[in-house]
């Protein structure tokens, strides 16, 4: 600690930090274009010049770079020196003397880097009068746009691409005045992060290609502080929307979450709220009705069941409000609530959840000495993997231990890949290693990397592990004295593990099998279509007499619904999801879309009255869609039930003391909410069965794979090929090429797929998307057969 | 295609490194050498080599103006344009070249015999102008020197 002296203003700096940190800190912003505060110090540009006052008599006064001097005890250093001032104005004037005048007509104009530098440092006006270097401009894929003409050369794409991302296809080519930067040939860039380039270039460069197709200046959109709806890290975001149509989405730092950057699901997948066939109609039976018409319908419908005949289905990806107002009704209606369409997914979600009292910040993943990972953490939640991806960057090892491909083998410095049902054997054998239970020469060898370590980070993925897996891996981790985080399915899967009793997907599945309810309440799930464990419920369509689903998107539930009622998008809505970790964060609704209720001539609805946490909803009328907890609400109330609402609000806050506020560090989950996931978490699991010398499914998944994203047209064009995927030398011994179909049977069905080699794949097993697994009615580890087709 | 004994020869270079991209400018040299241009088949061997992707390859061919990614003439004229000879008359001599070899910079001659490349500093900045006639220095140089350098009796065109 100390203090320095910036135009005899006294600065405090920690030991060892730049000056540019220390003002920053104190709320001085020293001009820069290469340095940023996630990249760091590179003294390129020189723009962060200061003039440092000598120390010694008799000494003059230097000009320095503000990003690489460290502040000193006592030093004083000028930002309004005339040498100072000169030597910034001189870096404009050459930065400028190539930059194209075409602000009118750039996307970055009004929230540009160079703009805010050249009219804060100055000089106003070009004396350069010469022709103008110009270059030829890349087709980097559907998310990021081009313009090469603009760049600067501070090098922040590439150290954010290359040394951040450790993404290897975007660079710095040539030298001199002539540096370019893109990929060796046309082509869309490779890395889940790419979409970060649009926001770390200090001008128009990289630009987002989706937001410019339906182009808004910065200045007109309205934003909010939301929480992305992707995964289940929770980042920040600051959506923007103009004219009741969301724009775009971009970072919003939170130190407890994501600091600078999101990934490209969370970026590009928002567009599920702008497709041509996003339902923003209510139906009955078929026929289009307004919303009021729909709720009344459903309390109606609902009213004529008989007591415990309901059940609902929430979902991982809807939010607490939504969820918390289900579970009430169904409650109050004596029928069963579940948020998982497949038990055992939902005991490993509790399993997960009840582990995570723990769990790592991206930021402390970043910081630790050693990490192990246990499955594919690119394809359930990138910034876990780019948080992995900062240790790997500073040379800490990284452990792997996954089943499908995953990006993140090519930075292990160890790792092992099994077949599905292999893995909990490994890890609990690597757990007897680790405790000196089992001499074993060669886990010792993979788990080498940690020893030593005394910061250790454990990561595994839910989804796939399953909850013995997420178990043993939870020993594991307290053997080696590491944090541990989970990667869960969807951005509220902790929340509604929160909202669960163990069993409660089982009961549902049971109550609908055997004919004790045969009505069913579907909210933002897609159980007849994606869902997991969509075998068993696609059989049970047939039985039921009433479904009701609510939902922002189409899914093949939705269309098969009795009752439909669409809902809000998360940009156009207030409500909390709880992240990996147990953090509650609210998120708020885009004034934008909320309704002028009590202007003009529209009469206020005495519906909304009296609400309590969540604010005003929407109007119901033509237009303007419900989000989820005021439509269930709405139905209880018109089911003459009001104390559905009131139920609600207490379940979906009972474990934070309070809703959380959007914008403000979320609240973390307290001692009550752990030890009610502790409870839930306390059974015993079938083990997961012997392999049988079957083919083993494997789910191959990648960054944009999650269902609201599925939406977004751009996003999913990058998708992988789909298929069944296999060993290079399976596909050879069986005398099949890439040509070939196969024809996969499984308990929910069949399905014929082309035939991908892929060496990401362990022998014996099938790599399958989600979707394929849908069909087929297969989770990660079944025994499938297959035949080559014709 | 590398035969087995390159292949080999370079994986041993590669091996003394602690890291396999550290030996990737001399493996490009070495492949600059056996082909006589970088094409494309030889950046996926370099990488295969050196774990480099074919973009970072492509940062290193591109900064460096002795890796060459296109087809040259058997002789290569390497005019430096720093600064020491940009005063001595390399913009004028640079212009000649282009007259007495009839083809734009950086495109071999008629007869396949030379390149005319333009070229950072040489370090000869006492011969400025000064030149790399492929591995021999040559300054100061005028426009009737480098008639002589570049005539065909030099160069072994027609």
């Amino acid at each position: 600690m100390g203090t320095f002296y910036l135009d005899e203003r006294p600065i405090p700096f920690e030991e060892g930090e730049y000056v540019i940190d220390a003002a920053r800190r104190a709320g001085i912003e020293i001009p820069h274009f290469c340095y940023h505060p996630a990249l760091g110090s590179l003294g390129a540009c020189r723009l962060c010049m200061v003039q440092l006052e000598p120390a010694r008599e008799g000494d003059r006064p230097r000009n320095m770079a503000s990003c690489l001097l460290k502040a000193g005890e006592g030093m004083r250093v000028s930002l309004k020196a005339a040498h100072a001032v000169d030597a910034r104005q001189s870096v404009i004037e050459e930065v400028m003397t190539n930059h194209p005048h075409d602000c009118p007509v750039c996307d970055e104009g009004g929230e540009c880097h160079l703009q805010n530098m050249t009219v804060e440092v100055g000089p106003p006006y070009r004396r350069y009068e010469g022709a103008k270097r110009t270059f030829v401009n890349q087709y980097l894929g559907p998310l990021i746009w081009h313009t090469m003409d603009r760049c600067i050369t501070c090098y922040r794409c590439v150290r954010f691409y290359q040394d951040h991302a450790l993404g290897d296809d975007l660079g710095a080519f040539g030298s001199r005045n002539r540096v370019y930067f893109g990929r060796h040939e046309n082509g869309p860039l490779e890395s889940p992060f790419a979409g970060n380039l649009v926001e770390v270039c200090p001008t128009g460069v990289f630009t987002d290609r989706v937001y410019r197709r339906h182009y808004s200046r910065v200045w007109d959109l309205q934003t909010a502080p939301s929480v992305c709806p992707h995964c289940s890290v929770g980042c920040n975001t600051l959506p923007g929307a103009r004219e009741g149509s969301l724009r775009r989405v971009v970072n919003r730092a939170n130190r407890r979450v994501n600091e600078w950057f999101i990934c490209d699901r969370g970026r590009y997948g928002h567009r599920y709220t702008e497709v041509e066939d996003r339902p923003r109609t209510a139906r009955v039976d078929g026929r289009d009705v307004s919303l009021d018409e729909a709720l009344d319908a459903a309390a109606q419908r609902l009213s004529e069941a008989a007591d415990g005949s309901i059940a609902g289905l929430g979902s991982v990806r809807e939010d607490m409000e939504g969820n918390a107002a289900l579970r009430s009704l169904l409650a109050v209606l004596h029928g069963w609530y579940t948020a998982h369409p497949n038990p055992d997914l939902e005991a490993a979600i509790a399993e997960a959840a009840a582990l995570s009292t723990q769990a790592p910040t991206l930021a402390e993943i970043g910081q630790a000495d050693a990490v192990l990972v246990a499955g594919d953490l690119t394809g359930h939640a990138p910034m876990l993997d780019f948080a992995v991806r900062q240790a790997v960057r500073v040379g800490r090892p990284l452990v792997l231990l996954h089943t499908g491909p995953a990006p993140l083998a090519r930075h292990a410095q160890r790792r092992r890949q099994v077949t599905p049902r292999e893995l909990l054997g490994l890890i609990e054998t690597l757990c007897a290693t680790a405790e000196g239970r089992v001499e074993d020469d060669d886990l010792a060898a993979l788990l080498e990397p940690l020893r030593g370590a005394r910061n250790r980070v454990v990561l595994g993925v839910a989804e796939t592990l399953g909850a013995p897996g997420c178990r043993a891996l939870g020993q594991l981790a307290g053997a080696l004295g590491a944090r541990l985080g989970f990667a869960l399915p969807n951005a509220n899967a902790f929340g509604t593990a929160l909202l669960s009793r163990p069993g409660d997907s089982e009961r549902v599945l049971e109550s609908a099998e055997s004919g004790r309810a045969d009505r069913l309440i579907v909210l933002g799930a897609d159980p007849l279509g994606s869902g997991a464990g969509a075998g068993r419920w696609a059989a049970l369509r047939e039985r039921l007499n009433f479904l009701l689903v609510l939902d922002c998107v189409r899914t093949t539930t939705s269309e098969q619904a009795d009752i439909f009622i669409p809902l809000t998008a998360f940009t156009e809505r207030a409500g909390t999801f709880v992240n990996y970790a147990g953090l509650a964060q609210g998120f708020a609704r885009i004034e934008e879309f909320v309704d002028q209720t009590g202007r003009g001539d529209h009469p206020a609805n005495p519906f909304y009255a009296g609400l309590g946490p969540v604010g005003s909803p929407l109007a119901p009328h033509d237009g303007h869609l419900p989000d989820a907890f005021d439509a269930i609400c709405e139905i209880g109330r018109r089911m003459g039930l009001g104390r559905v609402q009131r139920n609600a609000e207490i379940l979906a806050y009972q474990f934070f003391n309070e809703p959380p506020t959007p914008g403000r560090t979320g609240i973390t989950v307290d001692a009550a909410g752990f030890a009610h996931l502790r409870d839930s978490a306390a059974v015993d699991y079938r083990p997961p069965p012997e392999p049988g010398g079957g083919w083993q499914v494997v789910m191959t998944t990648w960054y944009g794979d999650e269902h609201l994203a599925l939406h977004a047209p751009e996003l999913q064009s990058l998708a992988p090929r789909e298929g069944v995927r296999m060993h290079p030398d399976d596909v050879a011994a069986h005398g099949l090429d890439d040509a070939a179909h196969v024809l996969l049977s499984g308990p929910g069905g069949r399905s014929r797929l082309a035939l991908i080699a892929d060496a990401g794949c362990p022998r014996g097993t099938l790599g399958l998307s989600r979707a394929s697994m849908a069909v087929l009615g297969a989770d990660e580890g079944d025994e499938l057969t297959w035949e080559a087709s014709a | 295609m590398l035969n087995e004994d390159e292949r080999a020869h370079l994986a041993a270079h590669i091996g003394h490194y602690p890291e396999p991209r550290a030996g990737a400018i001399y493996t490009l040299q070495f492949l600059q050498r056996k082909y006589g241009h970088l094409h494309n088949e030889a950046l996926r061997e370099a990488s295969a080599l050196c774990g480099l992707s074919i973009t970072q390859l492509e940062e290193l061919v591109s900064f460096y103006p002795l890796l060459l990614r296109r087809p040259v003439g058997r002789r290569v004229l390497r005019i430096c344009d720093s600064i020491a000879c940009h005063m001595a008359g390399a913009p004028a001599l640079l212009d000649e070249a282009v007259r007495l070899s009839g083809v734009p910079l950086g495109q071999p001659s008629a007869d396949g015999a030379v390149t005319v490349l333009p070229h950072v500093c040489l370090g000869l900045c006492d011969l400025a102008p000064a030149a790399l006639l492929d591995e021999a220095a040559h300054g100061p140089l005028d426009a009737a020197a480098l008639a002589a350098l570049v005539a065909p009796e030099n160069t072994g065109g027609q």
